[in-house]
């Protein structure tokens, strides 16, 4: 549905010859009915990838493809098969009301909608007793319920979300994952960008992590969170004095002290690593109290990718 | 294409109703401001200024500059506005090209605008004394192509907005240098290739002289039409220009 190839963007450093990297060589693929999540840390590249796929950036170097379209030779044609929610609270005009925002959006793509239908994408997202009030006297997070109304309304195969959760509530944000898995289920193909693990762990299908505008790891989230799981244990040793010495002989650090336990945290690449270890701990009469695995969340995948740039 | 200038004809007149007091505030301006050069000269002037022959082409000529100012401020304040507000990315997102949908915005604004200023220019000749006796129909087909021309050089300042963002105060100047357009006497042909000046020209002729739209020459209607084309296509060209340049520099919703 879309294909980004060898996306490069730089914009030139204030009063110097040099470029900053904004995206640097990012490829990616979505695949039709999927949601995909883009997930970094501030000015990672997401918003500008995001930009460049709806055209409003247009990148230094590679190749857009929406549907087979090209953004860069077509961009107008290949703009009919999405929908975009950007970042903040900017989407909408705020001294109209949801409903005439999303006659007015709709209108312009083209599209005309009839007020029973906007009415009930305005329901769907709880916004009903709010549709005719202005945007500006909305909360922070209807403002945002009202832009994915505006986003939902155009009716296009393919959503772009940049930050969609941003200002939402808990209980918006639970719904919210239910109408993406509902969108999904209806063909809908979405692309989100956000910081919200809860997000992320919920809905998406795929996951791209990116870091200084690259992407470091692209994957299924299953397979990310099996590989995590797979890899982080927590083991529990008596400490008889000398435990401590050992360990560090061992080269293993980061261990914590309480009492007579001693704690420490693994990340093995593979099994086998941890049998050798186990091996070693023999060798050294290091009692084991426990060995547990550790539950894992995309915060610690994240955090993992993005500071070190591999888990 | 229908449903995207309906969809900004309403959003045109919804913002008419809700910024009222914005819109009867310019209106009002531009009436005081009349008033004030027309009692202000004649209270200087006393009773040597006779303005009996001209008024009509003062009146006519001051309405076609604010019809003329009107259109081209209004994309360029448009665009301002719309980055200000951050929903410019949101309408460059839309599968119907930018340009369209200021186009559609211009049009909108201009019937808007001929339906508050046609009354406003027949309420001021009541009030100066004088009755506007000349054919609505031409002075209606003069107004909207003189205005074309408006609308490309609206699209050029739309497009280095686009690009600089803070342009108000040379939106200023291209207001007051616009006065002159409209004021030119047309002695020398290319004159009448400045923006305006051969509407504004024609307009005097019919305010002055009672002429009516098949009494103009087929020259007079040739470079009529031909001065807005060229304008209104040179608009688009300078606008894709700065367009293509705030997406490459990725300014296009910074403010």
């Amino acid at each position: 549905m879309i294909r980004v190839k060898n996306l490069v963007k730089t914009y030139p450093k204030r009063g110097s010859k040099e470029r900053l990297s904004a995206v640097d060589d990012v490829s990616l693929e979505l695949k039709s009915e999927e949601i995909f999540a883009l997930l970094g840390p501030n000015g990672a590249g997401k918003t500008t990838t995001i930009k460049s796929i709806c055209g409003l950036i247009v990148p230094d170097s590679g190749e857009i493809e929406i549907k087979g379209i090209s953004v860069l030779k077509n961009r107008t044609k290949a703009l009919a098969h999405i929908s975009v929610v950007l970042e903040g609270n900017r989407n909408l005009y705020w001294r109209m009301t949801p409903m005439e925002n999303i006659a007015y959006f709709c209108g312009i793509r083209g599209k005309s909608i009839k007020k029973s239908e906007a009415v009930e994408i305005l329901e769907k997202l709880g916004l009903s007793e709010k549709k005719n009030e202005l945007v500006h006297k909305l909360s922070r997070g209807m403002q945002q319920k009202a832009a994915i109304a505006v986003c939902l309304a155009a009716d296009t195969e393919i959503l772009l979300l940049d930050e969609p959760t941003l200002g939402l509530d808990v209980n918006s944000a639970v719904e919210f994952r239910t109408l993406l898995k509902d969108l999904q289920r209806q063909g809908k193909t979405i692309l989100l960008s956000t910081h919200d693990m809860n997000l992320v762990e919920a809905v998406a299908d795929r996951v791209a992590i990116m870091s200084n505008g690259k992407i470091v790891v692209c994957e299924e989230k299953r397979k990310l969170l099996d590989l995590f799981k797979a890899r982080g244990y927590r083991i529990k040793l008596l400490s008889n004095g000398t435990t401590g010495e050992k360990l560090t002989q061992l080269g293993l650090s980061g261990w914590k002290k309480d009492g007579n336990i001693i704690e420490i945290h693994l990340n093995l690449s593979s099994a086998k690593e941890l049998y050798k270890i186990i091996e070693d701990f023999r060798l050294n009469q290091i009692e084991i109290e426990s060995i547990e695995k550790e539950l894992v969340n995309f915060e610690k995948i994240f955090i993992s990718y993005t500071n070190s740039g591999s888990p | 294409m229908l449903n995207a200038f309906l969809a900004n004809f309403k959003k045109s007149w919804i913002e008419f109703k809700r910024y009222y007091f914005n819109t009867v505030s310019n209106l009002a301006t531009f009436l005081i401001f009349f008033y004030l050069i027309f009692f202000g000269v004649k209270a200087i002037g006393g009773s040597t200024v006779n303005f009996t022959d001209t008024l009509e082409g003062i009146i006519v000529g001051y309405f076609m500059w604010m019809m003329f100012i009107f259109s081209f401020q209004g994309v360029a304040w448009g665009i301002i506005d719309e980055a200000q507000r951050g929903t410019l990315e949101q309408v460059f997102a839309s599968p119907i090209g930018f340009e369209y949908q200021m186009l559609f915005r211009m049009i909108s604004d201009f019937v808007f605008n001929v339906l508050f200023a046609v009354p406003l220019m027949y309420f001021v000749a009541y009030t100066t004394g004088k009755r506007l006796s000349f054919d609505l129909g031409t002075l209606l087909y003069l107004l909207v192509v003189g205005t074309l021309s408006a609308l490309g050089i609206g699209m050029i300042l739309g497009g280095i907005a686009l690009v600089f963002k803070r342009i108000s105060s040379f939106i200023q100047i291209v207001t007051i240098g616009s006065l002159g357009f409209t004021m030119f006497d047309l002695s020398k042909l290319w004159y009448r290739f400045l923006p305006m000046s051969q509407a504004a020209h024609l307009m005097r002729r019919l305010a002055l002289e009672g002429f009516r739209f098949r009494q103009f020459t087929i020259s007079d209607h040739l470079i009529l039409w031909l001065v807005a084309l060229v304008y209104l296509i040179a608009g688009v060209v300078v606008f894709r220009g700065f367009e293509k340049r705030a997406m490459t520099s990725g300014t296009l919703g910074q403010y």
